[in-house]
């Protein structure tokens, strides 16, 4: 009960935010961060998670193509949803303090907890296809997400670019998904797992590996698809601390670690791997440091993170995977903290500029004080998790035995010391010193700092209890990824070696860096301006030759003139079909015996009206031909024993008519008849395709198998179905699911209608 | 100017197409007529009220929110299959109650009946829709 219970609740509470909000603006932060909190205190008291028998929960969806709703919770999954889910309740209380005066606040929080329900199965997923799905979900709310404030286009844009360039990679990560499950025989992530060998060994392993590695360097902003990150932060702060640091742009990093034992331990993998991340998180490090946005700065400095996770999952073993582990727990608690400071600095003091605020300690303490502490984790102060996590890391760099590991060494050392130097500018430069702002600054709310405060305490309180967190948590999850828990155990203090005298050199390095920015920042950024084209220009021209090559098309091919798209449409099937039924060839009945005198009547008097739909010249006595028509056929229907048909033939006539005639007064009269040459061509193609459609229902007809489908339906409908009226039993209870999809395409037609006859009505 | 034929006619005619509508959905199931031409009778209905009294008729019928019934339609629909899930079995899976309505013997209640009132619902709602958003554009409206 506890798996699918994790995973709906997420989507539960998705429904109910509009209500709660409308029900108590102030409080609705609160009151729906309680529902993620209380989906990690469940998750915390599972810990520690069986490796050998994990809990498991599987709806058969499918069985005959094994497609499966299965869940799955081990040490791996168990570490994420605690972040997640304890970083949302923490984000929940922020937001309702953020966009408190917001209009459509219930509306954002019903996105952010889709959001947290879809990254939750994520993680949860035992399934290769169901992990897609949630994972196009994230996308699909991320980009809700971003362009919330959509009146802005540059909200807009940047939600549009995450959502291209991410779904880009989902695709890809789709395909590899596919090959892996034909390769491996199943589609089970659990049994996967076991079959590592048999996926290394076969000749698609390099495609599967490229794939499912687009997959992750697009959602977890690994260069060169790293520029749709900073742009994202048009998004309200509250998305940002959530998605674009501690939850969604981790899923890379989840995708790596989950299927590092199938493809891991590999060339390919190590060098792959190892050189992303060790290039995103240099050039990661690096733009950080030429901002001054503090969000754009947080989110560099997290694609340099994300980098370092990659990094170390690449080295590869027990000891890559704990040190990515402990990196990215760490990460989460104190960039999330980060990123709701840098919102409450741009409440209290009005502006989100690096370079225009010093000294706020005084004015705002609390904040000043999460953002003290937040700070410690990221530059690695011990004791903190982020010097946990960064010791871990460089412990493991240090430790490789490989071609490149002075390389690898050098990359954590450089893109490490920059990185703690944007942690100084971003988390100590605003509250020290002498004040300055723009305006009077002051203490935003509690909603504001609070969760901040916690978060980033909760990154130094972890810190001394390392064996604890270990034993329950990353030793698990560590385990998941690597088959077995590393030796020594982590720990808080190791001793005078050399991986922590490269942490003091790295944190004295980001120190100096923090000092100096302030000064040296202008003078680096016009350098940096030279190198202008990046993979940010690289999309924006894609994008808008893409956008150029669409406009000239939609011209040509929707120029609003209705016969030419009948024509198109008609030469179409005609070319489809055509060639089919020739070499299949039509065989004409002989029932010539079973016409009555009233069928020739009645078709006389279609035919007529027919002519008179042709050849009329008012707009009323086409409507009326054409009507006329439809009561006939419906005749013929009731004539045939069709009465079903016939009501509704007559019904749809009716209407169809009734809504004509609305528009009646605004049809021009036929002046004259059109060219020669044009009612000649009409003529062919009408003739050509009434020909066609009567070939194909003499064929149809004609077919054995639509007497069987008749004798089987006659016979079991009374019976199955308990129906005596077969088309209704047809419709309804043997082929219901067609019937369920035409009514929606109704009701999606019906929308489009509306939609342009109401902006139609604005012009 | 409302039409005083019409609007006599409407207010005959409407509680009498109304209950035709229903009829036809309840019996669909052993004689012709089903959920779809139950929801065009409706529409029917809607329309000659309309026509008789433009004004009137057009909010009103506004009030009735066409949008939301083409939802509900498709609510029902979807929620009609999804009940034979809890019991096991695949998607759209007819369930039936065992008891019988006190006048209405013959009538099946089940899902069966849910899912014509869905697709009743949805054909009322898309026809009214257009009802209403081509009577915007109608030069007969002044």
């Amino acid at each position: 009960m506890l798996l699918p219970t994790l995973f709906i609740a997420g989507f539960l509470a998705a429904a109910a935010a509009p209500v709660v909000v409308r029900a108590s603006r102030s409080a609705a932060g609160w009151i729906l961060a309680a529902v993620p909190a209380a989906l990690a205190v469940a998750v915390l008291l599972e810990l520690p998670m069986d490796a050998e028998a994990p809990p498991t929960a599987v709806l058969r969806w499918v069985p005959a193509l094994e497609l499966d709703l299965a869940l799955r919770l081990d040490g791996l999954a168990a570490l994420f949803v605690l972040l997640v889910t304890g970083v949302g309740a923490m984000v929940c209380v922020y937001a309702g303090g953020y966009l408190r005066e917001h209009r459509h606040l219930g509306r954002f929080y019903s996105f952010l907890l889709l959001f947290m329900g879809a990254m939750v199965g994520i993680v949860l997923a035992d399934h290769l296809l169901f992990l897609y799905v949630c994972w196009e979900l994230t996308t699909i709310t991320s980009w809700l997400l971003i362009g919330f404030e959509h009146e802005k286009s540059e909200g807009r844009s940047a939600a549009w670019q995450a959502l291209i360039v991410t779904t880009a990679g989902g695709l890809a990560m789709l395909a590899g998904f596919v090959l892996l499950g034909q390769t491996a025989g199943t589609y089970r992530i659990s049994e996967l797992l076991e079959l590592g060998d048999v996926v290394r060994a076969s000749e698609l392993y390099v495609p599967i590996l490229a794939l499912v590695l687009a997959g992750a360097a697009t959602k977890s902003a690994l260069v060169p698809f790293h520029f749709w990150l900073p742009n994202a932060m048009e998004a309200p702060t509250p998305v940002s601390a959530y998605l674009h640091s501690a939850a969604m742009v981790k899923a890379g990093i989840y995708l790596l670690a989950r299927f590092s034992p199938v493809l891991s331990e590999t060339v390919p993998w190590t060098v792959a791997v190892t050189g992303l991340g060790a290039v995103t998180a240099v050039v990661g490090a690096w733009l950080a440091l030429l901002q001054s946005d503090a969000k754009r700065l947080l989110a560099y400095s997290t694609i340099s993170a994300l980098g370092m996770m990659t990094l170390a999952l690449g080295l590869g073993g027990a000891h890559g995977a704990e040190a990515a582990l402990a990196v990215l727990f760490g990460h989460a608690l104190y960039k999330g903290a980060l990123f709701m400071v840098a919102g409450g600095i741009d409440h209290g003091a009005h502006t989100r500029d690096l370079t225009e605020v010093r000294g706020l300690a005084r004015a705002m303490p609390f904040t000043a004080f999460a953002a003290i502490v937040a700070m410690a984790s990221m530059v690695g102060l011990p004791p903190t998790l982020g010097f946990i996590g960064e010791d871990t890391l460089v412990d493991t760099a240090h430790r490789t035995a490989g071609m490149a590991d002075g390389a690898v060494l050098a990359a954590v050392l450089i893109s490490g010391t920059l990185y703690s130097g944007a942690g100084f500018v971003v988390g100590l430069r605003p509250m020290v010193g002498r004040q300055r702002a723009p305006e009077r600054p002051h203490e935003p709310k509690p909603s504001l700092w609070l969760p901040p405060l916690l978060m980033a305490v909760a990154g130094v309180l972890l810190a001394f209890v390392p064996s604890t967190l270990d034993r329950l948590l990353l030793a698990p999850a560590t385990e998941a990824v690597a088959g077995h828990g590393t030796e020594p155990p982590l720990k808080l203090w190791h001793g005078v070696t050399i991986p922590f005298l490269l942490g003091l050199g790295m944190l004295v390095g980001g120190a100096a860096v923090g000092i100096g920015w302030g000064r040296l920042r202008p003078a680096v950024r016009r350098l940096a301006a030279l190198a202008r084209f990046g993979p940010d220009r690289v999309y924006q021209l894609l994008d808008a030759g893409l956008q150029g090559t669409a406009k000239r098309l939609d011209r040509q091919l929707q120029h609003g003139f209705l016969p030419a798209y009948l024509i198109i449409v008609a030469l179409t099937a005609f070319a489809l079909v055509g060639p089919l039924l020739i070499r299949a060839g039509v065989e004409l009945p002989d029932r010539t015996s079973d016409i009555e005198y009233y069928d020739v009547a009645l078709l006389a008097l279609m035919v007529a009206a027919a002519a008179g739909a042709v050849l009329l010249r008012s707009p009323l006595g086409i409507i009326v031909s054409m009507t006329t028509v439809g009561y006939v056929l419906a005749i013929f229907f009731a004539a045939f024993g069709a009465p079903d048909l016939a009501i509704t033939q007559v019904l749809v006539e009716t209407l169809l008519t009734v809504l004509v005639v609305l528009l009646l007064p605004a049809m021009p009269v036929r002046r004259a008849l059109s060219k020669p040459a044009s009612r000649a061509r009409d003529a062919v193609v009408a003739i050509g395709v009434g020909g066609l459609i009567t070939a194909l229902l003499l064929t149809a007809t004609a077919a054995e198998r639509t007497a069987e489908a008749s004798t089987y339906y006659l016979t079991h409908s009374e019976v199955d179905a308990e129906g005596k009226n077969v088309v209704n039993s047809i419709l309804v209870s043997f082929r219901a699911i067609d019937t369920l999809g035409e009514i929606a395409v109704l009701g999606a037609a019906a929308l489009g209608a509306w939609t342009l006859l109401a902006i139609g009505k604005q012009r | 100017m409302d039409s005083v034929i019409l609007t006599i006619a409407a207010r005959l005619l409407l509680p009498l197409l109304v209950v035709f509508a229903v009829f036809m959905l309840l019996s669909g199931h052993d004689a012709p007529g089903g959920g779809f031409a139950a929801g065009l009778v409706l529409t029917t209905a809607l329309a000659l009220y309309l026509f008789g009294a433009p004004r009137r008729g057009e909010r009103k019928l506004r009030l009735l929110s066409p949008q939301s019934i083409l939802g509900l339609g498709l609510l029902l629909i979807v929620v009609s299959g999804s009940l034979g899930l809890l019991r096991d079995q695949p998607f759209l899976t007819a369930q039936h109650l065992p008891w019988e309505l006190p006048l209405m013997e013959g009538l099946k209640l089940g899902t069966p009946l849910l899912f014509e009132l869905g697709i009743s619902l949805v054909a009322a709602g898309a026809v009214c829709g257009l009802l209403l958003a081509l009577n915007e554009h109608s030069p007969w409206k002044s």
